[in-house]
């Protein structure tokens, strides 16, 4: 039976590298994802992902005993991920006008594929138009529907309560389906659950 | 239920976090209502489609990278060191305030012997010379043009029972209140560096050579900016020895005892000063 993360996070208090080495691999595809998606899908996740792990091994004497070990971890990689994209703003802040609007154009109908398009070209445009949504909104989509954290889970995670959630999502995923929405008409059915 | 009603509603119910009754009803609701239907349908679209897109691909070598990073990042983790330094700086504060009280006749008490006993890990000799420079980072920190000598040279003074740096009595009130204010204003950073600098300068007289070590599990690598002798900022990137960890965090708890015990050691050394009394006049 694999050791719970408390056990894992214990150890890894006392300096047991194997331990966390152990929460590494337990966490790094989602953690990767999640800033990976946050981030805007660039290559440079990897750097940033795997700053999360390295600031909570650093930080792991903060780490409240009873709370939980992913939440937590989720808490800092979104941290992460806001000091990342603050900076960029700030840098493309600084550039001139024109190149800005090129980068928040939004997408070209002509761009857009034929009706039918298969999945895997309707998944890229969804993460394009993901990508294109604020920090706020592409968190909560990150984290419900990329990483199907709960309600309560991301609210935990963003330190707000599940209403603010759930509203979030709510607007976020109303954008999207806009946006997207001549596509998805032909889409399957009954997702409902 | 109105379409803006179950509208609102489709998003939670997509995700399963509505009531049994509310359900009921946006289902309902959306049976009968064509634009409602259509609403449902492509935000399921939308979900579904989101839920199925492939995940990134991990990195190859990612954890293995992570945990062979942890040894280089635990300099920066080990800046836990800096709250033992703030309290150590805090430690040395209270010792120069003892020792400088000892000094009155009045005043001496065993609080100023227990000050004086010798520093752990602190051999003869290789204590701090007393032209370090002041290592503070913010430069507010010692208000009231407080002397440029050491602070750290200063302090050790009480501790190592050297003689008295010759400051003005003010001048030494403002700059113990601004180490006070570092200290209990949550500014570590200050005292950190003067820990650091105490240590930077032990090796520069000839104290141990830095670690070969550096960036193994055992070093903690530490850096600040600090004001130099002429208040220029300097940089001091020290990576610790066990032994020099060992000597900050022994001396700061000890030190950190002292900040506790202050109230108790001062109320005994009144005690002792006032039963001593008789004797002495008997003495004479």
């Amino acid at each position: 039976m694999s050791e719970s993360d408390e056990e894992l996070v214990r150890r890894s208090r006392r300096g047991d590298r194997e331990a966390f080495g152990e929460l590494v691999v337990r966490y790094e595809n989602r953690i990767h994802a999640t800033v990976f998606r946050i981030l805007g899908n660039r290559d440079d996740a990897r750097e940033f992902a795997q700053d999360t792990f390295l600031r909570a091994f650093d930080r792991l004497s903060t780490f409240r005993d009873g709370a939980r070990f992913s939440t937590w971890l989720y808490t800092i990689a979104l941290n992460v991920t806001r000091s990342e994209l603050r900076r960029r703003k700030a840098r493309r802040d600084r550039r001139p006008l024109s190149l800005e609007q090129t980068e928040i154009d939004p997408p070209d109908g002509a761009e857009a594929p034929e009706e039918g398009a298969g999945r895997r070209e309707l998944a890229a445009l969804a993460l394009r138009e993901l990508d294109r949504l604020d920090t706020e909104a592409r968190e909560v989509v990150v984290l419900r529907d990329l990483e199907d954290l709960s309600y309560e889970e991301i609210a935990g995670v963003l330190g707000c309560p599940p209403g603010t959630v759930k509203s979030r999502l709510f607007r976020a995923r109303e954008e999207l389906r806009a946006r997207l929405a001549p596509l998805l008409v032909n889409r399957p059915r009954g997702v409902d659950r | 239920m109105n379409c803006t009603e179950a509208r609102e509603r489709l998003s939670p119910l997509l995700d399963g976090e509505l009531g049994a009754a509310e359900a009921a009803e946006v289902r309902a609701h959306v049976a009968e209502c064509e634009g409602c239907r259509e609403h449902h349908a492509e935000l399921a679209a939308l979900v579904s489609t989101l839920r199925g897109a492939p995940s990134p691909a991990l990195p190859e070598g990612f954890a293995a990278e992570v945990l062979a990073a942890l040894p280089s990042r635990r300099r920066g983790g080990l800046l836990r060191l800096v709250p033992l330094a703030g309290l150590a700086a805090a430690a040395l504060l209270v010792a120069v305030v003892l020792s400088h009280r000892s000094r009155s006749p009045d005043a001496r008490s065993p609080v100023t012997e227990t000050a004086r006993g010798p520093a752990p890990g602190a051999s003869e000799g290789d204590g701090p010379p007393r032209d370090i420079p002041f290592a503070s980072a913010p430069a507010a920190s010692v208000p009231d043009g407080a002397p440029a000598e050491s602070v750290v040279g200063d302090s050790r003074a009480g501790l190592t029972a050297g003689a008295p740096a010759p400051v003005a009595e003010e001048a030494r009130a403002s700059r113990s209140s601004g180490l006070r204010y570092i200290v209990a204003g949550g500014q570590p950073d200050a005292a950190a560096g003067m820990i650091l600098a105490e240590i930077d300068h032990r090796r520069r007289r000839g104290g141990p050579p830095p670690p070969s070590d550096a960036g193994t599990d055992d070093t903690a690598c530490v850096e600040r900016v600090v004001a130099g002798a002429y208040g220029e900022p300097r940089s001091i990137l020290l990576c610790l020895t066990p032994d020099e960890v060992r000597y900050v965090t022994e001396m700061a708890r000890r030190l950190a005892a002292l900040i506790a015990l202050q109230e108790s050691l001062e109320a005994n050394c009144r005690e002792v000063v006032q039963a001593t009394y008789p004797w002495v006049s008997q003495k004479k």
